[in-house]
């Protein structure tokens, strides 16, 4: 092979293996990417189930008399909103969604069932154990789960 | 003949609570005027529930668990019913409801 076959050979070489080593970049930046919003997801979540535990928590000590009116409509946005966000964290896995939605009913029956909402309820102090249980049970439930999705490296889309 | 109920829009924008006396968007209300006459009707219902901020269970177990109490046959419901949920996370809320119906039916037949 002559001087100038070499150097045609040489930049081909050049350019498939910048085209690889991008393709390669690429991937692994948006993988890296997908991997810190589901983290951000995970705390994002633990955050909204304490603001939620401390307000269902108020919610059921202060009596009906005393409350914001708009809290019980505050309580179940929130709750939906956390649907929301574990819904898209888990789109890509039921086995782990299902768990997770196991655990976040729970959660949402602790608070929302019953008289929630009633105008003649009074104060139940016995539902905040059962209130901090769940939103504790769930927050590690979403921890788990997390840690069983299949890592966004190895994703073919 | 099939009627669409949009929640937000032909019920309340904020349904929430179990009595009449809880508030305009309270869960009996929206069994006894809107899905226990189409129901004897036999219509078809889709219920959309989207828009929604969200759904307390009170509110779902009075307006769809109720249908049970009013004595509505569940193999009705099941014929009849059909939820429409696409909001993020909203699906969740369908099978609350489901689950919600077949408590009462179990509590209905021991009682």
């Amino acid at each position: 092979m002559g001087f100038i076959g070499t150097v045609f050979a040489s930049s081909i070489g050049f350019i498939l293996a910048r085209l690889v080593t991008g393709w390669f970049d690429a991937k692994f930046s948006k993988a890296s990417y997908l991997e810190t919003e589901r983290n951000s997801d995970v705390e994002r979540a633990g955050r909204l189930i304490d603001d939620i535990t401390e307000a269902a928590s108020n919610y059921w000590t202060t009596d009906i008399t005393a409350i914001l009116p708009t809290l019980q409509y505050q309580i179940p946005a929130d709750i939906a909103e956390l649907g929301g966000i574990t819904a898209n964290l888990f789109v890509d896995s039921t086995n782990c969604l299902s768990a997770v939605q196991t655990d976040l009913d729970r959660f949402d029956d602790a608070i929302t069932a019953g008289e929630f909402g009633s105008a003649t309820r009074s104060q139940d102090f016995s539902k905040i154990q059962a209130i901090r249980t769940c939103g504790s049970t769930l927050k590690t439930q979403i921890r788990r789960q997390r840690r069983n999705l299949p890592p966004k490296w190895f994703d073919r889309r | 003949m099939t009627t669409t109920i949009k929640i937000v829009e032909d019920f309340h924008p904020l349904p929430a609570g179990r009595y009449v006396a809880d508030g305009k968007g309270n869960g009996t209300t929206f069994r006894d005027d809107y899905l226990v006459p189409a129901l004897e009707k036999g219509e078809n219902l889709i219920i959309d529930l989207d828009g929604a901020p969200g759904y307390p269970s009170s509110f779902l177990e009075e307006a769809f668990g109720g249908l049970i109490r009013k004595n509505v046959q569940p193999e009705l419901i099941r014929k009849l019913i059909e939820f429409k949920a696409s909001d993020p996370g909203f699906q969740r809320y369908v099978s609350k409801i489901w689950a919600h119906i077949d408590r009462a039916i179990t509590v209905n037949s021991a009682a």
